[in-house]
């Protein structure tokens, strides 16, 4: 074997890899949107009845959202954090996940503004922590 | 991560609005993190224990206030391998705690009378909780109408 060949054998190698791992990424990403969901049972022994149905968690409120399969509207999307996004208009205006919440309340753990309300969102959806400590950490 | 389970049986909710304020003690079930740690639910449970048709409402709601001196329960490990939590959950407080006015995490409709919840989410989309402060650092699970009996069970990993 030549090491042209084995160089070549290990591009192609390389290429299979990066077809997998692209196949993954779309099936990932069809899984959250589509089929990849939590999962809710409500069972009444009285009537003998089990409601189940899917679940999405709201990546910037948190909020359990119970899926209606009737439902025909699009559900949101946000293209910053990747994740499904409930209909909340302070959902859908800008990106602010929960995750950075966690990270804001933990960075300012212990200082004067650690109180803040990193992690709660108004009933709209709207943030309610000073934003211009988000703004310092945004990269986006 | 280590994953740990909390429950609390056979307690009577009250209906709590929200920013209900000094939750009187066993009528809610809450968890609470440190300054060191950060949590993520990973499933609820509620069953009812009620002995007439009852609809009680159950909320998941964060808190603007923590409860004051906690009678802290350690949170059992799932495995038995595992470090003892740093997080802890209490269902009574020397004056209890008062719910956030903001929006509610989850909302489970059952009938009481023997009705079981149950929540699970995939990996990813677990709600959060962290710092020990409050609004952020706690979480409880109670009623906002209905007064049926239930025992309640939430787990949660830390991370």
């Amino acid at each position: 074997m030549t090491w042209q060949s084995i160089q070549e054998a290990t591009r192609s190698l390389e290429a299979i890899a990066r077809d997998v791992a692209k196949v993954r990424q779309v099936e990932l990403f069809r899984n959250r949107v589509r089929g990849g969901r939590g999962y809710l049972r409500i069972e009444n022994p009285l009537e003998n009845s089990v409601f189940e149905a899917d679940t999405l968690t709201c990546s910037h409120c948190g909020t359990i959202v119970i899926l209606n399969k009737e439902r025909k509207r699009a559900r949101n999307w946000c293209r910053h954090c990747n994740c499904y996004v409930c209909d909340r208009p302070g959902c859908n205006i800008d990106c602010n996940p929960q995750l950075q919440g966690v990270e804001l309340a933990l960075k300012y753990a212990g200082t004067d503004k650690a109180g803040q309300p990193f992690l709660p969102r108004g009933y709209d959806g709207s943030v309610l922590f000073d934003t211009r400590l988000r703004d310092k950490e945004r990269v986006y | 991560m280590a994953t740990f389970a909390t429950a609390a049986n056979g307690w009577t909710p009250i209906a709590h609005a929200d920013a209900a304020s000094a939750l009187a003690s066993n009528s809610y079930h809450a968890v609470r993190t440190e300054t060191t740690s950060t949590l993520k639910v990973t499933d609820i449970i509620i069953g009812g224990e009620a002995t007439s048709s009852t609809v009680n409402r159950m909320s998941l709601r964060r808190l603007s206030t923590n409860g004051a001196t906690p009678t802290d329960q350690t949170c059992a490990a799932m495995n038995p391998l595992s470090q003892a939590a740093l997080a802890n959950f209490y269902v009574a407080a020397t004056t209890g705690p008062t719910i956030a006015s903001t929006v509610h995490l989850g909302m489970f409709s059952m009938n009481a009378f023997g009705g079981v919840v149950r929540w699970v989410p995939p990996p990813g989309e677990e709600v959060w909780i962290t710092a020990a402060t409050a609004p952020n650092g706690e979480l409880v699970l109670d009623s906002i109408s209905g007064i049926g009996v239930v025992s309640t069970s939430l787990m949660f990993e830390e991370v």
